[in-house]
């Protein structure tokens, strides 16, 4: 399939966290579909995620890390720029990874500091890495995955669920302020219900939702492409809400 | 995992029918040549000649039309849109583009303040109102409404009336995104920043150096996330505002 020109993505390196499955592997795809090769890390093996791209003409490698550990945040992006011809450039980067899980209102210490200190912390991680090389690309784009929950709370995560989510806004905003001089974009998405396996067996009504359904990892990852491409080079710090029409923003 | 293509790249509107409002030039010129050159047909309407665009969207492959329309007139809207539909096919989607935007202050006069709404904002209405129930009754609508940083921010050169326009496009675009979801019509804005076209050229314009993108967008950084948002690709949103301005104001 032949992209159109000012989605195609040709000859760009991107490197997708999360990328083993969910909203992350379909963004993998879709990035990959439109030409740039991808890395794609995750805490699990995303190698189903590489077979997927490859069997559609993608290109990409695959990369272990954990967003909980600095160290290994910032050898997975050196990694991922190492895959750049001249070796130190990166000129996609898509935040997906994040951890989530039902606690309590009153959230204990340990999960507060797992959860904010991988979503927002490794995230902040990620992009400081990154930064440089984005740069080097001269016209880098940095999409971070947020969360409607941000806006709204939440049923189905704890607190520090959503309070890391809403953090990232606060960073996207920082990094777009701050990147537009070096030409750097950096936007946010904040899907609402997607059907992931990342909220499989959680109680979702379709019926509540303004469209009708559930979303799909592709309703999420077409957007990032999108703003990950020319075609979005005027858009940056914005948060883009895809959600079926149940929150506007 | 699923083996099948994602929506991906090959996306086209081809098929579609569009209508743009504001056509002839500028923001509404460029959306209309980015549908076109994604395989839609494309209806030009406009108060000034859309010729150009409309032979520009034919060279894309595109079939178009123009018309000439004062879009602050219900029944001329009306006319135009059940004469594309003759011409071009059952319309699924609408930008609503047309505008005004005289210089003017907090009071510019309530002569000016109704010029500006008639054309802003019953522009906008007269067009839904014309293609809406074709869309529900298909189950396929894909409208854009064009506001502006203004809705959010003021304007300072603009009178009050633009700004509140512009405002009240947000409030007229969520109304229809809610109730038209159920039909899978959707319904988004999106909200320029200060973009340098024929509207405005007579009017001073904000240093570069104080945007994080460090430069004024140009009609062409428009269409892309216009078309983004009329295609497939954003088949799950709905009732957003889309910033693109460069990183002016940083919002929802």
């Amino acid at each position: 399939m032949a992209a159109r020109p000012r989605d195609d993505l040709t000859g760009k390196v991107a490197l997708v966290t999360g990328a083993a499955s969910g909203i992350g592997a379909a963004t993998a795809l879709a990035l990959a579909v439109r030409g740039a090769h991808v890395a794609c890390a995750d805490i699990k093996p995303a190698a189903a995620t590489l077979e997927w791209l490859r069997a559609s003409g993608g290109s990409g490698c695959e990369i272990t890390f954990d967003l909980a550990d600095r160290g290994s945040v910032a050898r997975a992006v050196e990694k991922a720029a190492g895959e750049a011809r001249g070796g130190a450039c990166l000129d996609i980067l898509v935040c997906a990874a994040g951890i989530g899980f039902k606690g309590p209102l009153l959230a204990a210490d340990a999960d507060w500091d797992r959860v904010v200190g991988a979503n927002l912390t490794g995230t902040f991680a990620t992009l400081r890495a990154a930064w440089p090389h984005l740069k080097a690309a001269g016209q880098g784009r940095a999409v971070i995955v947020t969360s409607m929950g941000a806006y709204r709370g939440g049923l189905h995560f704890g607190p520090e669920y959503n309070a890391s989510k809403a953090g990232l806004i606060g960073l996207a905003r920082h990094f777009a302020l701050h990147g537009g001089p070096d030409g750097i974009g950096v936007n946010a998405v904040a899907p609402g219900f997607i059907a992931t396996p990342f909220v499989a067996g959680l109680p979702y009504d379709a019926d509540a939702i303004p469209l009708g359904r559930l979303g799909e990892p592709e309703d999420v990852a077409e957007p990032i492409a999108f703003l990950c491409s020319p075609a979005a080079s005027y858009v940056t710090g914005a948060v883009l809400h895809i959600n079926g029409g149940v929150f506007f923003g | 995992m699923r083996a099948s293509a994602p929506v991906a790249s090959a996306a086209s509107l081809a098929g579609h029918v569009a209508v743009v409002s504001g056509g002839a030039r500028g923001i509404g010129a460029a959306i209309a040549l980015a549908l076109a050159g994604d395989g839609a047909a494309v209806a030009v309407l406009d108060a000034l000649d859309a010729g150009e665009t409309v032979v520009a969207a034919a060279a894309l492959g595109a079939r178009s039309r123009g018309w000439m329309v004062d879009v602050g007139d219900e029944a001329a809207c009306l006319d135009a849109a059940a004469a594309a539909e003759a011409a071009l096919g059952p319309i699924s989607i609408l930008v609503c583009a047309a505008g005004v935007m005289p210089r003017g202050a907090v009071d510019s006069g309530l002569a000016q303040w109704r010029a500006v709404l008639r054309v802003n904002l019953d522009g906008a209405r007269h067009l839904v109102a014309a293609c809406y129930p074709g869309m529900e009754a298909r189950g396929d609508g894909r409208i854009l409404l064009v506001s502006s940083v203004a809705a959010r921010q003021g304007g300072l050169l603009a009178g009050a009336e633009y700004s509140a326009s512009k405002g009240a496009l947000l409030a007229f675009g969520r109304h229809v995104a809610r109730n038209g979801a159920a039909r899978n019509v959707r319904c988004n804005i999106l909200s320029p920043g200060v973009i340098e076209t024929a509207m405005n050229a007579d009017l001073p314009k904000p240093d570069p150096a104080v945007l994080p993108a460090r430069r004024l967008g140009a009609p062409g950084d428009v269409a892309g996330p216009a078309l983004f948002l009329c295609s497939d690709q954003a088949s799950y949103i709905t009732g957003v505002d889309l910033p693109v301005n460069g990183g002016q104001l940083f919002y929802p």
